[in-house]
């Protein structure tokens, strides 16, 4: 008995205290990544990285450095990294991956794979298609001291009061992608010359089908595929109006916006019902119109009722012709709102999607004025 | 030696059991009793008007009032006229008629003279009797009543406990007037001979719990008592565990609340800490000056030490696992500043944890028992040395250092729990520095079975916390106002568990 238990407690011993610390690592053996750039050329990924040196002491301070490398695979790519910093990576921190329009236009599951697999990255990272440049020089457009991934992740969170970029996380991406009736859709960005430096820009939406690259929409196009998708956060509404021979520039900002998508069947025909519903406030009106009065607040109302439907029809019929792929997700509203009808579609999708009949309405509610209650009029 | 007052023997030297007739013969008995110790008194006292009266006292000095010796016994005992007494009446008519003492009976038995002796009594040896007079007078010095340094209020009584048990009886009288309050005597201990007192109320106190106490109490043979802490070891429930299953303190008003509770309390000569039992675990985070205090900041008080409890054990090992195992649950830029700070630093976070709070535990325990006057020396070296020094060499890393204040401040927050805390805080921290938070959740689990299978006395330990009704959590986390507190706790005072009634109408 006595014999059992001294075996039994070195066995547990044992266990605990001599096969080592397997998952062990102290916080300053790693190189914490905070961005990745993924480009291809020559059938080899060129993967380029973020990662953050810090000094200690006092005065503590971060800096960042980059560093390449190329491998057959992303993974391969990525222990070759190694070398440089001489540290093992650390990817839970990572916040930003980009990829180059030309390696996108490959196709995007080999990149993802890794991502997807591995137990280091988060899905919450956001993906960023870098529009006819290599990724990589996103990166080196660098300016000051700054963590710059996560300055760009700061920059796509910014986007929900400008609605021109889409926010997408890695595990969005992966279930578009996935899922039937649906394709995905990718925030860009770009470089812009500001003041001779190089500045990124993330603006507009590369369109995929399947998992290949196929277009572009520009930041207009951006907002209403967002209206359609449900998912304006924020951002405005502007146009030029003529009302009783007076003419100004009004903008509306948008507060809240409900979009349903439902689809119909009648009489052997498919019709996808899309209506629109937009809390606004009068944020500018720069011109002689007296929103006051309530014939011209539903003037106003209606003329950017027209006009986002027009945008919205016009988007669809581009989508439709050009690029042919179903980014607002129409066929998983089917499948989710007429399973049977789905299963008799489903095949033939990608031709129905080409001619279904859309038909919009949008409703502008304006809730209120801001601060001012009359406009500025000059006085006698 | 050691068993001498077992075998009812004084010692081997041929001593008699009980007092002879001859008074010289008895002054011998005691002489050579008390052989080599220059102590013991022994004043011979003749009378005024009677020249056959012999008598003789015995006393020890320092242990009585020699005022109440002089004027109440030397001086009635020369000054008195027998003439008019036969002989076989003279001790009766002392006992009686002449001296004035609250306290006197007749003994005969040596063993019990003598250790009336040792309480400060003095004996009165009469030729031609067998019996002697035990007279109360004992005298001896006190420490004054003052309010107790380990459990400091705010607001309620500052009465503290002393080290005599019949200062510390009548302080428990005062509060509560009821012949049902009962205080039974014992002594324990072969040569100290240590008084002992329990006391409970008898209409609310459950008695199987008193005769297991008396049980255990009688069953402990050891050579001394010196303080409380001897049977609070001795007698508790899971002795190998870090709780406590018997509690003690200093306050009289706090001990009067546990006696109402329905909780026995033991009072040791010569300790100012009184034992309280049955003794749950949210006792640990009760304080008396809970129950004075507005009911809402009590609450908050409470709650803020249960949280500080969990906390101290927790903090060093949550840190650990996440710094080597889950850098990922670290917010960002909280990693890289932390990152910033290890840089250089040549120990794993481990050790350094560990080695800090060994330091921490170092500078408390110095602390604790320096004079008043070096204290100061130690903070000078506990904040300069090792909080700056050793950040600015790079020995450690300054977020250790946060996390060791905050353990140590958190720690301090209940006193009375601190023992336990800190080996269940090492026990953690190793087992998180192994196996990350799983080695922390498992410990947690572990611990959390422990204090839910213990019991004080009958009682399980974790009393209340299991349950959802109102009534049962009044005085856990919260402390319920006084108005809602109408039963006392539940299993405790199972015999009369009505503390108030309320008015009809009054709900």
């Amino acid at each position: 008995m006595k014999f059992k238990r001294a075996l039994l407690i070195s066995i547990i011993f044992n266990c605990l205290f001599l096969s080592g610390c397997w998952n062990y690592r102290e916080i300053e053996q790693f190189s914490i990544v905070s961005g990745l750039a993924i480009d291809k050329s020559e059938n080899k990924y060129i993967l380029t990285a973020e990662i953050i040196e810090s000094t200690g002491g006092r005065d503590a301070k971060t800096s960042t450095k980059l560093i390449s490398s190329e491998g057959l695979t992303i993974f391969d790519a990525l222990r070759n990294m190694i070398r440089y910093p001489g540290k093992k990576l650390y990817f839970s921190h990572t916040k930003v991956i980009i990829i180059s329009s030309e390696t996108a236009k490959e196709g995007m599951i080999p990149v993802l794979d890794l991502i997807n697999r591995d137990i280091e990255p988060r899905y919450t990272m956001k993906i960023l298609i870098s529009k006819n440049i290599e990724a990589k020089k996103i990166l080196e457009a660098k300016s000051n001291s700054e963590i710059f991934c996560y300055t760009l992740d700061d920059m796509i969170d910014a986007q929900k009061n400008l609605s021109a970029a889409p926010e997408v996380e890695v595990w969005e991406f992966i279930n578009d992608i996935c899922k039937e009736g649906i394709s995905a859709s990718l925030p860009i960005v770009t470089l812009e010359m500001i003041n001779d430096k190089s500045t990124p820009k993330v603006e507009g939406t590369a369109v995929f089908k399947g998992d290949k690259l196929i277009g572009y929409l520009n930041g207009k196009d951006t907002k209403t595929f967002l209206f359609i998708k449900n998912k304006i956060k924020g951002g405005l509404l502007t146009k030029k109006v003529d009302i009783d021979n007076n003419s100004a520039n009004i903008s509306l900002e948008i507060f809240g916006n409900k979009t349903k998508i439902s689809p119909k069947f009648e009489n052997g025909k498919l019709l996808i019902d899309i209506s629109t519903d937009t809390d606004v406030s009068i944020g500018e009106i720069s011109g002689d119109l007296d929103f006051s009065k309530e014939e011209i607040r539903e003037k106003i109302k209606s003329y950017f009722e027209e006009e986002l439907e027009n945008q919205i029809k016009d988007l669809i019929k581009k989508l439709q012709t050009e690029y042919d792929s179903d980014i607002f997700g129409f066929g998983s509203t089917i499948k989710i709102k007429m399973p049977s009808l789905w299963k008799e579609i489903e095949p033939k999708w990608d031709e129905i999607f080409k001619t279904v009949d859309v038909n919009v309405k949008s409703k502008i509610n304006i809730k209120n004025t801001a601060y001012t209650s009359k406009p500025i009029k000059i006085g006698d | 030696m050691l068993k001498l007052f077992n075998n009812k023997k004084i010692n081997n030297k041929n001593i008699p059991e009980t007092l002879s007739k001859s008074l010289d013969k008895n002054i011998d008995t005691f002489k050579n009793i008390f052989s080599s110790d220059d102590t013991v008194i022994f004043r011979n006292i003749k009378n005024l008007y009677d020249k056959d009266f012999k008598a003789c006292l015995i006393y020890i000095s320092g242990m009585i009032s020699s005022e109440t010796v002089n004027s109440n016994i030397i001086e009635p005992l020369m000054n008195i006229n027998f003439k008019e007494t036969e002989n076989s009446l003279i001790l009766d008519t002392l006992k009686n008629k002449v001296i004035s003492s609250c306290e006197i009976y007749e003994c005969e038995t040596i063993d019990e003279i003598t250790v009336n002796l040792f309480n400060g009594s003095t004996v009165l040896l009469i030729e031609n009797f067998e019996k002697s007079l035990v007279i109360s007078s004992n005298g001896y010095k006190e420490r004054a009543i003052i309010e107790p340094d380990s459990e400091r209020v705010i607001r309620g009584p500052r009465e503290g406990f002393t080290e005599s048990l019949l200062t510390n009886l009548s302080l428990i009288r005062r509060r509560i007037k009821t012949p049902n309050l009962k205080f039974k005597f014992m002594k324990i201990g072969r040569i100290t001979n240590t008084k002992i007192c329990i006391s409970y109320i008898d209409s609310i106190a459950d008695s199987r719990i008193i005769d297991e106490l008396e049980k255990r109490l009688k069953d402990i043979d050891i050579d001394g008592i010196l303080d409380s802490g001897y049977i609070q070891e001795i007698i508790k429930d899971s002795p190998a565990s870090p709780f406590k299953t018997i509690g003690s303190s200093e306050r009289p008003d706090s001990i009067a609340a546990k006696l109402l509770e329905g909780r026995i309390a033991v009072f040791v000569d010569g300790s100012p800490l009184v034992l309280t039992l049955p003794y749950i675990f949210m006792e640990y985070f009760q304080s008396n000056e809970d129950y004075y205090l507005n009911y809402y900041y009590a609450s908050f008080n409470r709650m803020l030490r249960v949280f500080g409890a969990f906390l101290s054990v927790s903090v060093p090992a949550v840190y650990v696992a996440l710094m080597t195992y889950h850098q990922e649950l670290i917010p960002t830029p909280l990693l890289l500043s932390i990152a910033a700070a290890r840089q250089n630093v040549p120990f794993p976070t481990i050790f350094e944890v560990l080695g800090l709070l060994l330091v921490f535990e170092i500078v408390r325990e110095t602390g604790s028992r320096l004079p008043a006057t070096i204290g100061q020396t130690i903070s000078i070296v506990g904040t300069l040395v090792i909080g700056q020094a050793a950040v600015e060499a790079r020995i450690i890393s300054a977020p250790v250092i946060i996390i060791v204040a905050l353990t140590g401040i958190t720690e301090l927050l209940i006193p009375k729990l601190m023992s336990a805390m800190i080996i269940i805080r090492f026990i953690l921290l190793i087992l998180s520095s192994i196996l990350g938070l799983y080695g922390y959740i498992f410990g947690t689990i572990g611990i959390f079975i422990h204090i839910f299978s213990i019991r004080s006395f009958g009682v399980p330990y974790m009393l209340g916390y299991g349950s959802i009704k109102p009534q049962d959590i009044k005085d856990t986390f919260i402390r319920a106002p006084w108005w809602y507190m109408i039963y006392r706790p539940n299993l405790i005072a199972k015999k009369n568990l009505i503390r108030q009634s309320r008015k009809s109408g009054d709900k």
